[in-house]
């Protein structure tokens, strides 16, 4: 986590530089993830997601001076995102229930606690498969860069890792201990959890 | 040589903790890739607003570099005062409301900014406005009324005092019945409104613009005639200047979008009718008493608190919850007001 600060404060001084590539790089590692919190969060009105996101970027580039790596460059545009997207729902009335949704919950636990919570005690948070699902790519897309891509090439697109090598544009060796760590964050993020086996019980009988 | 070689790599062995993971990684499947014009949308508009930041700041680098110099050129502009008379950029509007995303941009050598909705700011002459996809500006104009900016617009506030639209939609309200503000002209391709107190819109599109006249009367000029139209009237001037003719209500969905950003009421120790009166300017709906001393009572009730950024019929509805007064809408385009148990 220290080492990706580091490079995070790097690349944003690498961005108030005007350095077009890492800035180009930074948008093009980001905007999909934003994209897709807002979007979800807005009953997927493309329209909306895109006018937040773009905001988003916005208001970023113009603090982008002020960030000191207290957390990832990512995690500092997202905690921006998801504050663009409350006063955005907040000017158009749109209730706040409707809005945040239990990724939004800091504590990763309270998730794992909610799928697995009786309906009886929470019936509102009882996760179906669509959220676990949810919850999973959510998971994926709060991993540092390129361990989201390198388990999803690897395990939904079902590539060797020779050809996520090829894809990476990385050594096979690379690819192996990118994979490696890849999986301990995941795991850290959510299978590490108590609560955890409920949920994939009821993946595995699906 | 063998032709049947080892593989250099070999996949590593897959442990239990894997088959959980590939079982919750293929469940979720891939996740979604934003639509390519969406991306392309953000990034424009972010690159936009990079550079316009990196400039900015280069720009500050280089003043802070200058300074030395400057302090020269004061000292010397002392000694040898400049006398030739300056000429300030004149104020042509004030941002008064922006739903969504809007941008300006002082004149053609200046970057695009974005208009900050918590900050009013003044627009000069030469000035350009952009407004993004659902969102709305409302202006305060310099001479009296009110302009009003729909999504996806472009204008621009010429010298000459008339506003050139290049995209979209102008609302003008000239701000009261008896239209007592300096002449506005909006401009398109095609033709030229000019007010002659009044509310009317001014929309770019096909086959041609089309000017909605929702109160009071609007002069047009076309390529082909100069002719007066009056309130209910929609006209679309084809692009050899010959005019289709249409007709549209006050209270027509249609004039809906102004009402985002029509400049606030402050009721704050108004009377009540003044309320009414705002309030059926932005609707286009009628307001009725269901008794004739209601409207004497209207006059003398004196309204506390303002319902600043609600929308008409809302501001309605909050601001009579501190009175007796309540009301209802009947046949869509009229409001009864009562008084008492309702």
């Amino acid at each position: 986590m220290a080492e990706t600060i580091h490079v995070d404060k790097a690349l944003a001084k690498r961005i108030m530089a005007g350095d077009e590539k890492a800035f180009r790089e930074t948008f093009d590692r980001f905007f999909p993830r934003l994209y897709r919190f807002a979007l979800v969060r807005l009953d997927h009105d493309r329209q909306a997601a895109t006018e937040v996101v773009q905001q988003t970027f916005c208001k970023a580039i113009e603090k982008l001076s002020s960030y000191r790596g207290e957390a990832s460059l990512y995690a500092w545009f997202h905690r921006i995102c998801h504050n663009t997207l409350v006063d955005h729902c907040r000017r158009r009335n749109i209730r706040a229930s409707k809005v945040v949704l239990f990724e939004d919950a800091r504590d990763p636990r309270e998730l794992l606690e909610a799928l697995s919570a009786p309906a009886s005690e929470q019936p509102e948070s009882r996760a179906s498969y669509r959220d676990l699902g949810r919850l999973v790519q959510t998971t994926l897309d709060h991993l540092p860069d390129r361990y989201g891509d390198a388990l999803e090439l690897k395990y939904v697109e079902g590539l060797s890792v020779k050809e996520i090598a090829v894809h990476m544009e990385i050594g096979p060796k690379a690819v192996e201990s990118l994979l490696t760590r890849a999986r301990v964050a995941f795991r850290e993020a959510f299978l590490a959890l108590s609560g955890c086996e409920d949920a994939l019980e009821g993946l595995m009988g699906s | 040589m063998s032709k049947y070689t080892t593989p250099q790599h070999n996949e590593p062995t897959r442990d239990e903790g894997d088959d959980v993971l590939a079982l919750l990684l293929k469940a979720a499947g891939s996740r979604q890739q934003p639509p390519q014009a969406d991306y392309e949308q953000v990034l424009g508009v972010a690159t936009a607003a990079w550079r316009q930041r990196i400039r900015r700041r280069q720009r500050l680098t280089y003043a802070a570099m200058a300074a030395g110099i400057a302090s020269v050129a004061v000292l010397a502009a002392t000694l040898l005062p400049d006398r030739r008379p300056t000429m300030p950029a004149l104020t042509f509007a004030t941002t008064d409301a922006v739903v969504g995303t809007a941008m300006i941009r002082a004149d053609d050598d200046a970057d695009w900014s974005w208009l900050d909705p918590e900050q009013p700011v003044k627009l000069i002459q030469g000035t350009r406005l952009r407004t993004g996809p659902a969102s709305a500006a409302g202006l305060l104009l310099a001479k009296g009324g009110s302009l009003r900016i729909d999504a996806r617009s472009e204008v621009e506030f010429r010298a000459d005092g008339r506003v050139l639209l290049s995209a979209g939609a102008v609302y003008f309200d000239s701000g009261s019945r008896d239209g007592e503000v300096e002449p506005i002209e909006i401009v398109t391709p095609d033709s030229r409104v000019r007010h002659l107190g009044t509310q009317f819109e001014v929309r770019r599109g096909q086959p041609g613009s089309r000017i909605r006249v929702r109160e009071g009367r609007v002069m047009i000029s076309t390529r082909l005639q100069d002719f007066e139209t009056a309130a209910g009237d929609e006209l679309t001037v084809l692009a050899q200047g010959s005019v289709q003719r249409a007709s549209i209500a006050p209270d027509d969905p249609g004039w809906e979008w102004v009402q985002t950003v029509a400049p606030a009421v402050y009721a704050e120790d108004q009377p009540l009718s003044a309320l009414l009166d705002w309030v059926t300017r932005e609707t286009g709906r009628q307001i009725y008493f269901a008794r004739p001393e209601l409207e004497f009572r209207a006059h003398r009730t004196i309204l506390h608190g303002s319902p600043r950024r609600l929308m008409p019929m809302e501001a309605l509805a909050v601001m009579l919850q501190t009175t007796d007064f309540h009301y209802l809408v009947t046949g869509g385009n009229e409001i009864l007001i009562d008084a008492g148990s309702p």
